[in-house]
């Protein structure tokens, strides 16, 4: 493991900082779409505030796991923003392999809000735990081809090496890459066309009906586990986009904060401008985005095509 | 030169996952077009040392038959079919995309197990044959619409296109022109047969040929 060094720490304080104006910005995209307002920028913040000054309700029927879900999950995600780096600043904790420890840590996430939702006995909880569970089963291996190609192109498996800056930048593995994990993030952070987020009808929601028993503390931690995941998503689909290199601290992190912007107002406009996918379809698009990654792999640097 | 021939060839590869995925006839005939001139550029990229009226001849012969004339015969196949989609194919489309990965895979081990040598100077073209010529045969067992299967029999003799077009030898002209003209009489015949097929049955699903027993 590396030293760990002072600057380093800006990376994960980035993240806990910045992640709820995410979903601000992809708020305002689709309030601009819909000829809308929209809701001020530092929205998630202020309902992050009032959901944590409230109490909580628990169901009689549930037990410490449901407790225990939304505090597991929130502390996963923290770990994780710890080993992703942004720009080249690097990043507080990095060791050969951690990009397995990070994909199984949005697992551990997965797997506590899982056991928390069937916790409720809830049939509806049930049947989004179940979907989320079938969804995140293809989109995982897609992640991780993707992450693979980044790794082999950078013949490094830490992340710091994988995001880091690249000698020679290969575009077509870069967009094929860049472009599968954009449906990844997509599918992960439950956004149209996979989930609908803003949703409210039982029969079409994956992961909201999985969180609808939460409130107060718990729901905020939720929420705001969500939009950890969603930066970190961002991080990393932007660098394997532009993996920048301008011997300027300031200027890489500059040009990745902008790139992850404008990945963000993307999701927004696909939002706007998409439906969701029927169910059926889902498995379709993940495996469309796997051949993408496999592409990725075969067409990479030390890959079958030269 | 290398580079712009990769990218080439990995567009023609994305080309063929959307062929294996969507169940739309008519974006297949635009997709399996865009394939046709993506192809007829291949030989400006591969043909590099000779660049000579034989490649500007295969080339534009290529871009013009199989971008522009064979789509036109088979939109026009298709009028008066009712069908705007494959309905009950023997493989599912997620199956096709994974049986497309595997092929594609499979396809570049044997390609990269190719030496580049003067004989075959594109490994990854030959790569992109063997791909394309299982996506062809695959799209003709998979699938049930007459169409469908046409589109499979396009893609398995760009398959043949592409690799001829991947050797330098220059001596293949006749031999490349003689195809694209089978290919397109080929295309003739089906669209009759389509026609006949709809007229007979008010659908092209080549399953329902299996009523015509004694």
């Amino acid at each position: 493991m590396e030293q760990m060094t002072l600057k380093s720490v800006l990376s994960p304080l980035l993240a806990l900082s910045c992640a709820p104006l995410l979903f601000g910005i992809i708020a305002r995209i689709k309030a601009l779409f819909a000829g809308r307002k929209g809701p001020p920028l530092l929205q998630t913040y202020y309902d992050l505030g009032k959901l944590l000054r409230k109490g909580a309700v628990y169901s009689t029927t549930s037990s410490w796991i449901f407790k225990a879900g939304p505090v597991v999950s929130l502390a996963a995600l923290l770990s994780a923003s710890f080993l992703v780096p942004i720009g080249t600043i690097g990043a507080p904790f990095s060791f050969a392999g951690d990009i397995f420890l990070f994909i199984y840590l949005l697992a551990l996430v997965r797997f506590v809000m899982v056991i928390a939702a069937l916790d409720t006995g809830s049939a509806f909880e049930g049947m989004g735990a179940s979907r989320e569970v079938f969804f995140s089963a293809l989109a995982e291996p897609v992640f991780l081809l993707c992450l693979l190609s980044l790794a082999q192109s950078a013949s490094d498996f830490r992340f710091s090496g994988v995001l880091g800056p690249t000698e020679q930048f290969a575009v077509v593995p870069a967009i094929l890459s860049g472009v599968s994990l954009f449906v990844v993030l997509l599918a992960e952070n439950a956004r149209i066309p996979v989930d609908d987020p803003a949703t409210h009808l039982e029969l079409t929601m994956i992961h909201e009906v999985m969180v609808l028993d939460h409130s107060g503390p718990d729901f905020a931690f939720i929420t705001y586990g969500a939009c950890l995941k969603l930066w970190l998503g961002t991080v990393i689909v932007a660098r394997a986009l532009l993996p920048v290199h301008a011997n300027s601290v300031i200027l890489d992190v500059a040009l990745t904060l902008c790139m992850m912007v404008v990945l963000t107002v993307c999701i927004g406009v696909v939002e706007s401008i998409m439906a969701r996918l029927r169910l059926l379809k889902v498995p379709q698009l993940l495996m469309g985005a796997a051949a993408l990654a496999v592409l990725a792999l075969l067409s990479g640097k030390g890959g079958l095509l030269q | 030169m290398k580079s712009p021939l990769n990218a080439l060839v990995i567009i023609i590869v994305v080309s063929n996952f959307y062929l294996l995925s969507s169940s739309r006839l008519r974006a297949l005939i635009r997709m399996a077009a865009v394939q046709g001139l993506i192809l007829g550029l291949l030989p400006f990229f591969t043909q590099v040392r000779d660049f000579s009226g034989h490649t500007v001849v295969i080339g534009a012969g290529g871009l013009i038959l199989k971008g522009l004339v064979i789509p036109l015969l088979l939109f026009r196949a298709l009028r008066g079919v009712e069908e705007y989609r494959e309905r009950k194919p023997h493989v599912g489309y997620t199956l096709s995309i994974i049986a497309g990965i595997g092929i594609t895979t499979i396809a570049f081990w044997i390609g990269g197990m190719v030496p580049q040598s003067s004989v075959f100077p594109h490994p990854s073209v030959i790569s992109l044959a063997i791909s394309m010529a299982a996506t062809g045969l695959f799209l003709i067992i998979a699938r049930t619409e007459a169409l469908t299967q046409i589109i499979g029999y396009l893609v398995l003799e760009n398959a043949i296109y592409g690799f001829g077009v991947s050797l330098p030898s220059a001596q293949s002209l006749i031999v490349e022109m003689g195809v694209l003209l089978d290919l397109l009489v080929g295309i003739f015949i089906m669209g009759v047969v389509i026609a006949h097929i709809n007229r007979e049955f008010d659908s092209i699903n080549t399953d329902m040929l299996e009523e015509l027993k004694e």
